[in-house]
């Protein structure tokens, strides 16, 4: 019994985590969008401190 | 995951900064020194000696050829960073608490307290990039607060914004070109001690004595993440690369720290996973509160300057790179 009330614990824990980052990267690509939109608006895009050896902007 | 100490000051770290490349890290202390050293060996590669009252702040432009530091004789200063020439010394009617070139580099922002009859202010000068140019006297803007002042300023992208952090826990955006106060929030219930945005400038983290770390959005000010800890915080950055962390630090108040052991004091740097505000790890070090974290843009170090008057490069284990939390 305990084993699966910490079982369910667990998954509880697991579940919060999960919708967490989901939200979390949900926000960030609207977040990111917008910017890069009102960048290239403005003609100034992102310099990358390793321009480019990469494309990933963080 | 062994530090490099560098000792180069005698009294307490007040801000560290990396360059944009990293290979440099600025460092400026109540002793009046600024210091530049490399990053990978704590080698000091100089100084920059001119201010004659306690350093606050310091920032260093994008292609690392000027430096901007402020200071409690009432001064900002900009070096040029190569030769450490003093390029240009604006005078205040008060100390410069903080200055923070624009993403573009054609302009500063510097963070001005507020004492004996002078209100502060966030007055925002003209930058020239070119090296040998004359610099301006005269400020593009100046945003006079209506409430308490404010302690920390950052410049939101494009240059849109310049949000501010206050002495009541208070965050405010301005539209810094017409002194318009665009939105205002009051998350921390006291005085804030350090703002620092994320690499694209959408969000940021602050610290408060009110002993959390808060997220928010530039854009909104909406509150996404919180950091509880048990000591008053002085200091957080958020990592740029590899993990979704964000390092926090404070400590107990120098005013008590004579009274406490190291231990009691809680002078640790904490990691936070940024997303799941659940604290993974602490690192021990520093024998006083820790004043200043800045974690190297290409995300696999740290540094973090104390009271103590050292400053502490961490360069992370390959532990830290495995790392994953079940989700």
């Amino acid at each position: 019994e305990d084993l699966a009330a910490g079982d369910a614990n667990a998954a509880r824990v697991i579940a919060a985590r999960r919708k967490a980052i989901e939200e979390w990267y949900a926000w960030r690509k609207r977040a990111e969008k917008s910017m890069l939109e009102e960048r290239k608006a403005a003609g100034k895009e992102l310099r990358s401190a390793d321009e480019g050896k990469s494309e990933t902007i963080e | 995951m062994r530090p490099i100490l560098l000792q180069g000051h005698t009294r307490s770290l007040t801000q560290i900064k990396y360059n944009r490349e990293g290979d440099l890290l600025f460092s400026v202390s109540k002793d009046k020194v600024v210091n530049v050293w490399y990053s990978h060996n704590g080698e000091r590669l100089g100084t920059y000696t001119g201010h004659l009252g306690s350093v606050w702040t310091v920032d260093v432009n994008s292609t690392t050829t000027m430096l901007i530091t402020g200071s409690a004789d009432n001064t900002a200063k900009l070096w040029d960073v190569q030769t450490g020439r003093c390029l240009k010394t604006w005078e205040f009617k008060t100390a410069v608490k903080r200055v923070e070139f624009s993403e573009d580099d054609t302009m500063v922002l510097c963070v001005t307290e507020e004492r004996m009859g002078y209100s502060g202010t966030i007055t925002v000068l003209p930058i020239n990039t070119d090296i040998n140019a004359k610099q301006s006297d005269e400020p593009l803007a100046a945003i006079h607060n209506d409430g308490k002042k404010a302690v920390v300023a950052c410049w939101g992208y494009l240059n849109k914004y310049i949000i501010s952090g206050h002495e009541d826990g208070s965050i405010s955006q301005w539209n810094w070109k017409a002194n318009e106060k665009l939105n205002t929030v009051t998350p921390h219930e006291d005085i804030i001690s350090d703002m620092q945005m994320s690499t694209d400038r959408t969000y940021f983290i602050t610290t408060s004595k009110d002993k959390t770390a808060k997220i928010f959005d530039s854009e909104t000010l909406d509150h996404l993440k919180t950091f509880t800890t048990d000591a008053p915080l002085n200091s957080a950055s958020i990592t740029p690369k590899f993990q979704e962390f964000v390092i926090v630090g404070g400590g107990q108040d120098a005013m008590s720290v004579t009274t406490t052991s190291a231990r009691a004091g809680k002078f640790e740097c904490r990691f936070y996973h940024k997303i799941l505000e659940e604290e993974l790890g602490r690192v021990r070090g520093h024998f006083g509160p820790i004043n200043t974290i800045a974690i190297h843009p290409d995300g696999k170090s740290y540094s973090s300057g104390g009271e103590d008057g050292y400053v502490r490069v961490h360069h992370f284990d390959p532990d830290y790179f495995k790392f994953k939390i079940e989700a």
